[in-house]
């Protein structure tokens, strides 16, 4: 789980560098006004693009990481097993959205890749709320897990 | 459960929400701000819109550089306050 979510960390940064380029576009710096204001913006459309494209593969990783965090949810009671639920179809949502978007022209605009989403929110955002204003519940695991805490 | 477990969570949760707002405010709110020169600015305000586009994409990076730093210590702490009762 940490690995999928570290890998997503560099391309984040790899992205940060197509907004620096943003910057360094609309500062007009010396070498800059050289070029004029009609390739600059196609160069700034084309950053901006870049950036998408590169959110847009550290996308899988967001989805790959909440599979191997919502599977333990699930199995304990540490939290509430709707969030563990809500993190595994948000991970597959994910994942949908990431191959639709390779594999289907336009299916970026269509309902289904808004909606897919829409439960890791849930469950990131209630998972988030809930550990920093419930904390974890006094019997982390269900009775199935009881006999592993004893050796 | 100890306390010490407990107050991991909540740890983990402050962190998590962080991450939240942030990503929130970074990946969805700013992106949707953003206009080019032309689309609905006149010439006479392409100045200003231009130093605004430079401010909103500074905060961008600033979230990111954020986001980047806390995600690595969340990861591991939000597990970890679930499963450490096991062993």
């Amino acid at each position: 789980m940490v690995a999928f979510a570290l890998m997503s960390i560099p391309i984040s940064l790899v992205a940060a560098g197509s907004e620096l380029d943003v910057l360094s576009l609309i500062s007009g710096k010396p070498p800059l006004q050289a070029v004029s204001l009609e390739s600059r913006h196609a160069m700034l459309l084309r950053s901006l693009s870049s950036y998408d494209n590169d959110m847009f593969v550290s996308q899988l990783f967001w989805g790959l990481w909440l599979l191997p965090l919502g599977l333990p949810i699930v199995k304990s009671r540490a939290v509430p097993k709707v969030f563990g639920v809500l993190l595994l179809l948000g991970g597959v949502g994910y994942l949908i959205q990431d191959f639709g978007g390779v594999l289907f022209s336009g299916f970026g605009q269509t309902p289904l890749s808004q909606l897919v989403t829409l439960p890791a929110a849930a469950g990131e955002i209630g998972l988030g709320f809930w550990l920093l204003l419930r904390g974890v519940r006094q019997a982390p695991f269900d009775s199935d897990y009881a006999p592993m805490r004893n050796h | 459960m100890t306390l010490k477990s407990d107050r991991t969570g909540r740890i983990a949760g402050a962190l998590y929400v962080v991450v939240i707002v942030t990503g929130m405010f970074s990946l969805a709110y700013v992106p949707g701000q953003i206009q080019l020169a032309g689309e609905r600015v006149g010439r006479s305000q392409h100045h200003n819109k231009r130093n605004a586009v430079s401010a909103r994409y500074r905060v961008v990076v600033c979230k990111l550089r954020c986001l980047s730093i806390v995600a690595p210590g969340v990861l591991p702490i939000v597990p970890q306050c679930i499963i450490e009762p096991l062993f």
